[in-house]
């Protein structure tokens, strides 16, 4: 894992939004990613965390991509805050999200995961001061029957920038 | 959304099952289960629900309506505001008359609580025969 640049608050006259260099470098990253088995205990439990019926067959809840691409990503969401020398404390959020179903998830599969950083900007708002804009992507493929695609979940991470404040704001 | 917008799914937040959802995610964000951190952070007296669990919602209302008539092709969301503890949300969705095929149908979906919305963005479901689409879309306000 990098080590979190220094990053210092902008000089006056200096444009808080304008993305150190360091950070567009993180654009093209990938993850580690891994291979994910999903058990059905863990179909199970989910669906109960997010107070969806109890599952009757095979198909996982249409969550569960997301949840084994992130369980599978190769890092913690720790490490995953740190690339962008941001951590749990800042308060990120996520901001976007799209997947794309090819084919159902199942219980008791092999899958493999995928992914990459696909762009990251530094804005700036009235509520949240300055904050980085991290798009990043992941494919679920199936471990086993060729490894077709089974989805695509597209993201985005809002991280808020508490150390390095507009002049001013 | 438009008026038209049809409610399929409501559901009162649970803290507990926040909790079993960190776990399982292992998200290390303490605002998911530490009402103290809420508090520190300026946030309320209410843990605040994890952004995939809002997700979620708006899958199951889609799957509640579609009672496995059809299937999620896409779905894309914006997350607008938070969803805390005991809160009562709605999922909404309205159909968007669009050209596509007549197996698949696009919705407009929403899930917010009775001041807010949290999560508004698109479905693209499919069916595997026109009667299933009709049968669904006859059950969404016109």
């Amino acid at each position: 894992m990098s080590p979190r640049p220094v990053e210092t608050a902008p000089v006056v006259g200096e444009d808080a939004t304008v993305l150190p260099p360091w950070l567009q470098d993180q654009v093209g990253r990938r993850f580690p990613g891994g291979r994910f088995r999903l058990e059905p205990w863990l179909n199970w439990l989910v669906c109960d965390a997010v107070s969806a019926p109890p599952p009757t067959g095979r198909v996982a809840h249409p969550l569960m991509p997301w949840v084994a691409c992130t369980l599978a990503m190769g890092v913690t969401w720790h490490e995953l805050f740190a690339w962008f020398g941001s951590n749990a404390d800042d308060g990120p959020m996520f901001g976007q999200h799209r997947t794309v179903f090819h084919e159902d998830m199942l219980v008791d599969q092999e899958y493999e995961v995928s992914g990459q950083i696909t762009a990251v900007q530094r804005k700036s708002g009235r509520s949240l001061g300055v904050f980085d804009l991290v798009a990043y992507e992941f494919e679920l493929r199936d471990g086993q029957r060729g490894r077709s695609v089974i989805a695509e979940c597209h993201n985005s991470l809002v991280l808020p920038r508490r150390t390095t404040e507009a002049p001013g704001g | 959304m438009d008026e038209h917008a049809t409610t399929v799914w409501t559901h009162r937040v649970d803290p507990g099952r926040m909790r079993l959802m960190a776990a399982l995610l292992r998200d290390p964000n303490p605002i998911h289960f530490d009402p103290v951190s809420v508090r520190a952070l300026g946030l309320g007296d209410r843990t605040v629900n994890q952004g995939p669990t809002n997700m979620a919602y708006v899958m199951n209302g889609i799957q509640a309506w579609l009672a496995g008539r059809g299937r999620l092709q896409s779905f894309t969301v914006r997350f607008e505001a938070n969803v805390f503890a005991d809160d009562v949300v709605t999922v909404d969705v309205a159909h968007v008359p669009t050209r596509r095929g007549s197996a698949s149908a696009e919705l407009d979906v929403r899930l917010s609580t009775p001041d807010r919305v949290a999560i508004s963005g698109r479905a693209v479901v499919v069916f595997p025969h026109r009667k299933e689409r009709a049968l669904c879309l006859d059950e969404l306000t016109s």
